[in-house]
Parts: C-alpha cells; structure tokens; sequence
C-alpha cells in the first residue's frame, strides 16, 4: 500500500523564476562596494580641534573606538563581567536577556517573544528565582514567583551606562534571594544624557520600534531627562511550521531628575510607566469537565510603575553615606490570573574608614511587599492577599593587610522576613595581587532563597485525565499544591577565580566554582484523596518538597584582546556540571557548554563591523537541540549625530527552539532568523 | 494559530542571508586593503583627544625658571613612534603656553630625558625605552599604559565608561620639582601622594 501523500505544507513550495541570487549578489555586492569605506574618499576628513574645548570639555567627550580600557572590575573579589555601552551598541541586541548571552555563567533561553529563561549557574527556567536583578538599585525580582519577569523589564538601552553581571552569591550587599548572582542594570546619570535621541527602526521579526529622549539642565546643579520608548514584536513560529501566538508590544515612558546642590550631595529622582500587551501560544488548560482539557491562544497584559528617590552624601573621602526609598507597583494579567503587587523599599547605607586600612560599609533596609491574586479556573492562590514585611542589616569590612597587594573583605547580611524568619547571609572573601596585572581571589558564602507567593500558597492543575468507567468513575486531577511551611534554600558557595593582563591589549579572567545546595524546591507526589466538590473527582497531590544536597560546580572565562587597534575580540565560556536529580523542576534547562565570540571591528570613516557567534550546549531534560548561531551588524556613523545600523540575528538557522516554558503551561515558540535596521540621530 | 500573509517578504529573507553574507564579506575582503590607512581614524580621533589634555596639563603645570633655557623658550614635548607623534604633532601645531610655543620632538629609543618638559608615554613602549624619564628633573611623564600613574608616572589617562579620566600622582610630580594647580587635581579622578 502506497503512503499516504505528504501534505503540501511539506513539499518546498516551486519558486517563479524571479531576480535569482546570482544576479542579486553582485548587485549588492556593488553598492556595498561603492559606499564603502576607502574606495570613494581621496583623504582624511578634517581633524577636530579638540584643544579648543576646555578640561571639562574634553572630559565629557566620548571615545568610542574599540582599543582597549582598563577595567574597574579589576580589584574586585568577586566574578563580575561588566557589559558596557559600546559592548550593548555594537551587540545588535534589543533586549536586555538577549545582552545577557554575552556575559559567562548566564544561561538564556527564549521561550518565546515575549518570555525568556534567565539564571546563572545553573536552574534555568522561566521562573528561576536564584537570581537578583536590579535597575539603578530597585529589585526587579518578583515574589510571585521569584523570578524575572524579562517581559515587563525593560530599559533604554541607548541610556544604560553598564550592566554588571556579578556571578555568585550577592548575599551581603545586596540581599536575599541573589543565591547565584546579581544582574547589576544602571543607566547613565542625567548629566549624562543631554540632548535630544531619537532611534526607529523596523525588521522582520522586530515589525517598529522607536524610542525619544530628551535631556536638559536647569542649571549646572540640576540636569534632567525624559524619555518614550514604543517597540513590537511580531509572532514567530511553533514547530510546525504555523505562526504563533506571542506577538508583543510594549510602551514606557519615564524620567529621571539628578541635582548636586553642594560638592557634598547627590540627589537623584526617577520614575517609569509602562504598558504591555503580549500572546501565549496554545495554552492548555486542563478542566475537571468533559472535553477535559481546552486549548487556546491567550493574551495577556502587564503594566506598571515605579518612582525611585536617593540621596547621597560624601562625608569626607574616605566615608559617605546613601538613603534610597522607592515604590514600584506591578501588575499583571495572564491565562486567567491576575496579580497586582506592591513593592515600598527604604534602604540605608553607610561607609567610613574607622580604622586605618579597613573600609566598613554597613546598611539598613526595609521592604513591604503586598501581593494580590485573582484566581483563574486552574491556578488559585491561598491566601489570596498577603503582605510581606522583610527587615535587613547588613555589615562588611575590607581591610587592606598589605597594601595594593592583599585585601581580606568579611560581612553578613541579617534579614528577618515573615515566612523563614531570621536568615544569615555571611560571605569571606580574599584578594591578592602579586603584581599589578596579576589578581587571584577566593570566597566562601552562604546564601538563601525565600520561598515565593507561589511556592507556599499556589494550587495549580497541572492535567486532568478523563474518567474511565468502570474501574475509574471520576476523573483524576493531578494538582500542584504549595506549601506554607516552605523553608528557604542555602546555598554554601566556594569560589575562586584569577584575572590577568599579560600585555597591554590583552587581559582574561578564570573563575571556577562549587556550589553546595540544600533544601532545594523540589516537587513529591502524595496519596491521592478523593474531593467531592465542587466536581466529584480524584486528586492526586504533588507537592513542593526540599531535597537533600545537591552539588553543581563549573568554570567560567572570559578574555579580551585588542588584536590590532581596529580590530577587537571578546570571547567568553562556561562550563556546568549540574547534576540535579529529577524531578526537580529545574532539572536539565541548563547547558553544560556555552561559548560566545564577539568581533568588533572599526573600518574607517564611521563603518563598524560586528560579528557574534555562539555555542550552546544541548538542554536534556527540554530536549533541546545544542546550537551554533550568528548575529551580524553593520553600523555607519559618517557623524556623531547620525547612526545607521543593519543587524541579521540567528542567521544560522531559519529558526529552532530554545527554551520550554514551565508552570504555567505555554507552547514554546522557536527563534528565527531576523533582520531589522536601525537609525539613531543625537543632537 | 495563526499564519502569516507575509510570505514573500519571509521568502527574500530566506535567501537574504546567504546573500548577504557573501555580499558583506566579499565587500570586507577588497575593501580591506583600502581601509587599512583609513582603518584608525577612530583611534586617531583618541590621540587627539589625548593631545588636547596634554595640552591642558601643560596649561595647568608649572615648571621652574630653570627648566627653560631662555624666556621664550619652547615647551618640549617629547613623543616616540609613529601614529602617536604624528597624532600629537598634528594637535599641537601653532599652539602656545603662556607665551611659550610648544615643539613636539619625536623621542629615540633611548632618550637623553634632559629638554622634555613633556613626555607622553604609549601602551606599546618598552619599560627600558621610558624608565629614565620618570625620574627625570622637570619632565612631566603623561602616559595611557595600565595603572601609568601608580607605577611611577605622573599622569595616567585612563578611559572609563567610554570618556577619558585621568589621575595624578603627586609625589612623583614633586620630585621632579613640579607644581600642579589645585583646578587640575580638582578634576582628576585620583590624587596619589
């Protein structure tokens, strides 16, 4: 018996002859040609006369070649990459998870448009919970599900000084919950922003986006900014090939307001509204009714705001102190569940030099968080509002025991919050420097996580199987329960890493960890019991439950070499053993392998050319293919006002998976090959 | 699940990749030799910028009578290799301190420190080719290497956050009998003393 025919769908489809690529290529290839750089000008343009302006002047002058910078991280104790201005502008990025594939020990993976799992070192999800991220020191972490939502965060990124990625436990500067790093987002100060940006653009995937800023000053104390940024994102595919449901489109608007009244203090005011509107694909709801289950597409809506308020003030040089106080609200509406949350957050901190060569910096902070939940047919919270009142105090010291050579930092962070009560977050960490571009560290931390909203008081059904009479009358729920007596989980961290510039143009950092979990969210099945209402069925309870040790180690490295003065290399690489039994939920969204390459080069007369492959490793426990992809741009700069870029994302592949969504159950859509340009006018 | 109407835009751009890829490097690969010479115009816009604080420093330094020969003597500034004393000589063409003009010496390799008023010191130089020059009597040593000013020069530019900062360590500038104006360390991001 012959096979049924394929379907059309599946046989290429019979292209018209039309202008084929042969003629196309050296069409292009001509106009490329002939704007490029070198082959139209007879000489230089004029030199700037830069001796005209004065110190000041010059200092607020932007050099944006790609030689070589010295690097601030240099003295740190810790594993930080720092993802600059340039790295973000030459990157072709548009979002802030896609920036973060360049940083070492981070693990991205897009779920779909408008949703992404972010985390470091391992336990990647959507809803991955071990990572702190703040913008310009506001947490961004949500105690719904501790986690990230990357969706409704957003930032101009044309205004974001640098982004530090700290792998880790941040425990003792900056609090619970940054069990394996602190994702550092900070924008640049008003003064730095002056005048007017205006950036659009438009692609295949990307269908506009626009963004408008206007900077000024009211006096040389006192300097402002104001901004509105718009952008959609257009479906992409599912693996059949159809369209699917996760477009998106976003607008935020928000300013920011920095006066320095005296040499002595700082203060600064800044605030944010935003409105987004996005698609889930094929959510699948299951029901305790006949047809059992239901599938569809789901729009759903987050919004919210923010305002920011602190005030700095340097004592002397050796001691100053910062008072910060910010609201943010959030809300959001998704399958069905609605949330709103509440966030007032009073932080206090203080450094001094009491004794000579010990840098103490000590802090106060309180947080009120009030939670809100609507529930939806299948997810349901209890209790449905909750508050949560977290008081902190955290203290490090940094004594210099030979001076420029060995520095021994030690601290704790004390938090009582109202579920785990008191935690204690210490951290000891060492520095030497046996030569000034040589530095090993070393640190030993303990971190925890406290339990979400979610995690103690969320019931889910997670499937529903049909009755099947007559040994099975009713039908089986099978439903995730939270638990109120969740524990917070430890993490005790052994790190150690080594940076150094063997020449001029060439520096790297190592760094290689250990980390030894305990009472790790995980989920048991319980005895089934019978309900009778509200529809007479089976419930078979699955519960979160902590586990007992878990261990993951790996190493990270990152280099850069300024292979000649035009031409610039960034290579990062991280290694992950994560061997965490199932069924933990987290288990196997981690790769064990990621490599990222990024090529900057400066062609002469404003042409940039970049290039960004990477590497990442297969997900097992998602079955997700390993990857190789390229991300290309070419920028044009023929003045400082003007700036035109072309970018080509995933050109590799026209498009493959690369996350799973968890919890709340969301067919992944697959990334695809991309296009957009872009142009950017400052004045 | 919907299906998109835009299939001929998705059609060109399956292609467009290829294409493109050849197109942009068969572009790089001839307009490569072209740009060489053109290649730095980016870090050539950095040296100026770093002549332009040079010249400002030397505005707000001041040197013992003894340290010039004469009233209208010129302000040396003693610069070695290629691309940088072209760079600086370029910045400083005409211009004056004071009322002293201000000559730009290409420095050899092994330089006799006396008449340098200035030496600008680049990433790519030897320690022995400059060691002489930070201790040298009234030679201002400014230089762009890693961590210049703790390692015995005197004004290290440093880049930070894509502008350029420079510190200051003062005992050296001492010790060569230099005064800096307070309106100069008042700008440095470091005073080292």
């Amino acid at each position: 018996m012959t096979p049924p025919p394929a379907s059309i769908r599946d046989r290429k489809p019979r292209r018209a002859r039309r202008a084929s690529p042969s003629v196309l290529s050296p069409l292009v290839l001509a106009a490329v040609i002939a704007a490029a750089p070198g082959s139209s000008r007879a000489e230089a343009p004029a030199d700037v006369d830069f001796t005209k302006l004065s110190l000041e002047e010059l200092m607020d002058v932007e050099v944006t070649s790609v030689s070589k910078r010295r690097q601030r991280v240099a003295d740190a104790a810790a594993a930080i990459f720092v993802i600059t201005q340039e790295d973000i502008r030459r990157s072709g990025a548009t979002s802030v998870p896609e920036l973060l594939r360049m940083a070492p020990g981070v693990e991205v993976a897009r779920i779909d448009a408008n949703k992404w799992a972010v985390s470091i070192r391992g336990f990647n999800g959507r809803f991955s919970g071990k990572l702190l991220v703040l913008i310009d020191g506001r947490s961004v972490y949500s105690p719904l599900f501790s986690g990230v939502f990357w969706d409704a965060q957003d930032v101009m990124l044309e205004d974001v000084e640098r982004i530090e990625v700290i792998r880790g436990p941040g425990a003792t500067v900056w609090g619970a919950n940054a069990v394996n790093g602190v994702i550092n987002i900070i924008t640049k100060s008003a003064r730095d922003t002056q005048g007017v940006l205006l950036s659009g653009g438009a692609g295949t995937q990307e269908r506009g986006f626009g963004t408008a800023r206007i900077g000024g000053r009211i006096s040389d104390k006192l300097h402002y900014r104001g901004y509105v940024k718009s952008f959609a994102v257009g479906d992409s595919p599912v693996a059949s090939g159809d369209r699917g449901a996760d477009a998106t489109q976003q607008v935020r608007t928000g300013f920011r307001i920095d006066a320095d009244p005296t040499a002595r203090d700082f203060f600064t005011l800044s605030g944010d509204l935003y409105r987004q509107d996005y698609g889930s694909t094929a959510v699948t709801q299951p029901l305790t009714t006949p047809p059992f289950s239901t599938t569809f597409d789901d729009h759903g809506t987050a919004s919210g705001g923010n305002v920011l308020g602190r005030w700095t003030r340097r004592f002397s040089e050796t001691s100053s102190a910062s008072l910060q106080g910010y609201y943010d609200r959030f809300e959001k509406s998704e399958q069905g569940l609605g949330a709103t949350v509440d966030i007032a957050d009073v932080d206090f901190q203080h450094e001094l030099e009491p004794f000579a060569r010990n840098r103490v910096v000590w802090g106060l902070g309180y947080r009120y968080t009030r939670t809100s939940v609507d529930d939806s047919a299948f997810v349901r919270f209890n209790p449905n509002h909750r508050i949560d009142n977290v008081f902190s105090a955290f203290v490090q010291d940094e004594i210099e025991l030979m001076k420029d050579e060995l520095r021994f930092t030690i601290g704790s962070k004390f938090e009582h919050n109202d579920t785990t009560g008191l935690e204690i977050q210490p951290s000891a960490r060492v520095l030497w420097s046996p030569t000034p571009t040589q530095s090993v560290w070393a640190a030993v931390s303990r971190a925890v996580r406290v339990p979400s909203a979610g995690e103690e008081g969320a019931e889910l059904t997670v499937d529903v199987i049909p009755p099947a009479p007559p040994f099975v009358p009713f039908p089986t729920e099978v439903a995730f329960f939270g638990n109120p007596d969740s524990r917070a989980e430890e993490l005790l961290a052994f790190e150690v890493g080594y940076r150094a510039q063997p020449i001029e143009k060439l520096s790297f950092d190592v760094t290689a960890f250990y980390n030894e979990y305990d009472k790790t969210r995980a989920t048991a099945t319980e005895a089934p019991f019978f309900a009778p209402t509200p529809v007479p069925r089976i419930v078979v309870p699955i519960r979160s439950v902590p586990t007992e040790n878990t261990e993951t180690w790996g190493v990270e490295a990152a280099a850069d070499w300024e292979v000649l003065p035009w031409w610039r290399l960034k290579a990062a690489y991280t290694f992950l053993n994560f061997d965490v039994p199932a069924p933990a939920p987290e288990h196997g969204m981690s790769p064990k392998h990621q490599a990222s390459l990024r090529s900057m080069m400066d062609l002469g007369d404003g042409w940039e050319f970049d290039l960004w492959p990477r590497y990442v490793d297969n997900l097992p426990g998602a079955s997700i293919d390993s990857y190789v992809d390229l991300d290309v741009r070419l920028g044009w700069r023929p003045t400082d006002a003007l700036e035109f870029s072309l970018v080509g994302q995933n050109l590799l592949d026209s498009r493959r998976k690369e996350g799973l969504s968890e919890m709340l159950p969301v067919a992944a859509t697959q990334a695809e090959r991309a296009v957009y340009g872009k142009i950017t006018l400052r004045f | 699940m919907r299906k998109s109407s835009r299939n001929w835009i998705r059609s060109l751009l399956r292609r467009w990749p290829t294409l493109g890829a050849v197109a942009f490097l068969s572009a790089l690969l001839l307009a490569l030799p072209a740009t060489a010479a053109h290649a730095q115009s980016a870090k050539d816009r950095e040296l100026l910028l770093k002549a332009a604080f040079i010249y400002n420093f030397a505005k707000f330094v001041e040197w013992s009578p003894a340290a010039f020969a004469t009233a209208d003597a010129p302000l040396t500034i003693c610069v070695q290799g290629g691309e940088q004393f072209a760079a600086i000589s370029r910045a400083m063409s005409g211009k004056t301190v004071g009322n002293r003009p201000v000559s730009v010496v290409n420095r050899p390799r092994s330089p006799t420190p006396a008449a340098c008023h200035i030496a600008f010191i680049g990433p790519d130089e030897d320690e022995s080719s400059y060691v002489a020059l930070l201790k040298a009597p009234h030679t201002l040593t400014v230089g762009d290497r890693n961590r210049f000013a703790r390692t015995g020069g005197m004004v290290g530019l440093v880049i930070v956050d894509n502008k350029i900062r420079f510190e200051v360590n003062l005992r050296m500038a001492r010790a060569a009998g230099l005064h800096i104006q307070a309106a100069l360390l008042r700008l440095a991001t470091e005073v080292i003393e």
